[in-house]
């Protein structure tokens, strides 16, 4: 009986913190580091089958509309065909700010209009093998590019929106124009594939992100 | 912020939908590679296209395959050598034959999943034997998949 009194107990504190936090919801708003796993990579799995990645980001409202943001993420990327086979990985990390154009409509209103900035920073590696490039006159080139690492650096755009859909839950998209800072010289070839980036064959990149995040409510303010 | 929400899904399909659109795996890019050289003579310093006859051009070592036979060309394509860093061609005008020396450096590329890899080359020098050329111009150093003249040749 006394277990099934501890058990109201607690549901009712439970329920009243709810109900507490509810009502003191318009004039209170609770600060705290938000972590977030971009869901786009595995919704684009099926589509882009060659890459493989997976991200994460934290933030923190340090000031009302200003959030400080690093994301870190590692891909693989490993694919063949009759005439080639290609391996890479690597690992990631952007660090920057992100900015909310909207205005607050009530105090505990944390929808978010995003615009932001990164710098990104790619550590990786990559090998081919079997390579296979016909050529009728001087004669074919059979040949293997042996592991090559590299690091590359960009600056970033970054366009988005974000809202709260449960308590403390996010949900958020954000559009990335990226723009090459600096890339390693490789000797053979230059990698399919920057972790994080896209493809360095081209100065700019594009890419989209679709997150989720909990916020752990450490401060109210 | 219920407009907020509103905006999180038909945003997102929108932005997936154009990213799928530019990351089709179809090899949409040209594969070949083409080392392009142009024919030109300095008129009173005025620089003209020329084109020449009779124009016969061959890999060293490759005399039984030749490239162009007696041909008249404004402008020409080369094979450079996939195994080698160096490639060596006779061009031969009427009688008298220049022999052409590129010197490059050699990259491969992987394009994309479906177009493979393909050669690309940063060409250092261009020597010849002066005979019929009078000089030449390197003027786009890098023989990439997207088509352009790299060489002038000065008659």
């Amino acid at each position: 009986m006394l277990k099934y009194f501890y058990k109201l107990l607690a549901f009712s504190i439970l329920v009243f913190y709810s109900l507490a936090s509810t009502g003191q919801a318009d004039t209170m708003r609770t600060v705290g580091p938000r972590f977030g796993i971009d869901l786009s990579r595995f919704i684009l799995m099926p589509f882009v089958t060659e890459i493989k990645t997976f991200e994460f980001s934290a933030d923190f409202e340090v000031k009302p509309d200003i959030y400080p943001v690093f994301e870190a993420g590692i891909s693989t990327v490993s694919f063949s065909d009759t005439n080639y086979s290609y391996d890479g990985s690597g690992i990631y990390f952007r660090a920057g700010v992100d900015y909310n154009m909207l205005e607050l409509e009530k105090r505990n209103d944390y929808s978010m209009g995003i615009i932001g900035v990164r710098y990104g920073i790619s550590l990786n590696q990559f090998s081919a093998d079997n390579i296979i490039l016909p050529d009728p006159y001087w004669g074919d080139l059979n040949t293997s590019i042996f592991r090559q690492s590299g690091h590359h650096h960009w600056i970033e755009l970054v366009v988005g929106i974000r809202a709260e859909i449960f308590k403390n839950f996010f949900m958020g998209w954000s559009a990335r124009g990226r723009v090459m800072l600096y890339k390693s010289k490789f000797d053979q070839m230059i990698p399919y594939y920057v972790p994080g980036f896209g493809d360095p064959a081209r100065r700019a990149a594009w890419d989209i992100n679709y997150s989720i995040y909990y916020k752990i409510p450490v401060l109210r303010r | 912020m219920i407009h907020m929400r509103g905006l999180m899904l038909p945003g997102f399909f929108v932005l997936f939908w154009a990213f799928i659109s530019c990351n089709q795996n179809l090899c949409e890019e040209p594969t070949d590679v083409n080392f392009i050289l142009g024919f030109y003579t300095m008129d009173d310093g005025i620089e003209r296209d020329s084109v020449l006859n009779n124009l016969t051009i061959y890999g060293v070592g490759r005399e039984d395959s030749l490239l162009y036979n007696q041909a008249s060309a404004r402008k020409i394509t080369l094979p450079l050598s996939l195994l080698s860093d160096t490639s060596r061609f006779v061009f031969r005008i009427n009688e008298s034959s220049d022999v052409c020396v590129i010197s490059y450096t050699r990259f491969v590329r992987l394009i994309s999943h479906d177009c493979g890899f393909i050669t690309e080359f940063d060409i250092h020098d261009f020597e010849h034997t002066g005979i019929n050329i009078d000089s030449v111009a390197i003027i786009h150093p890098k023989v990439t998949n997207f088509e352009e003249e790299h060489v002038k040749i000065f008659l």
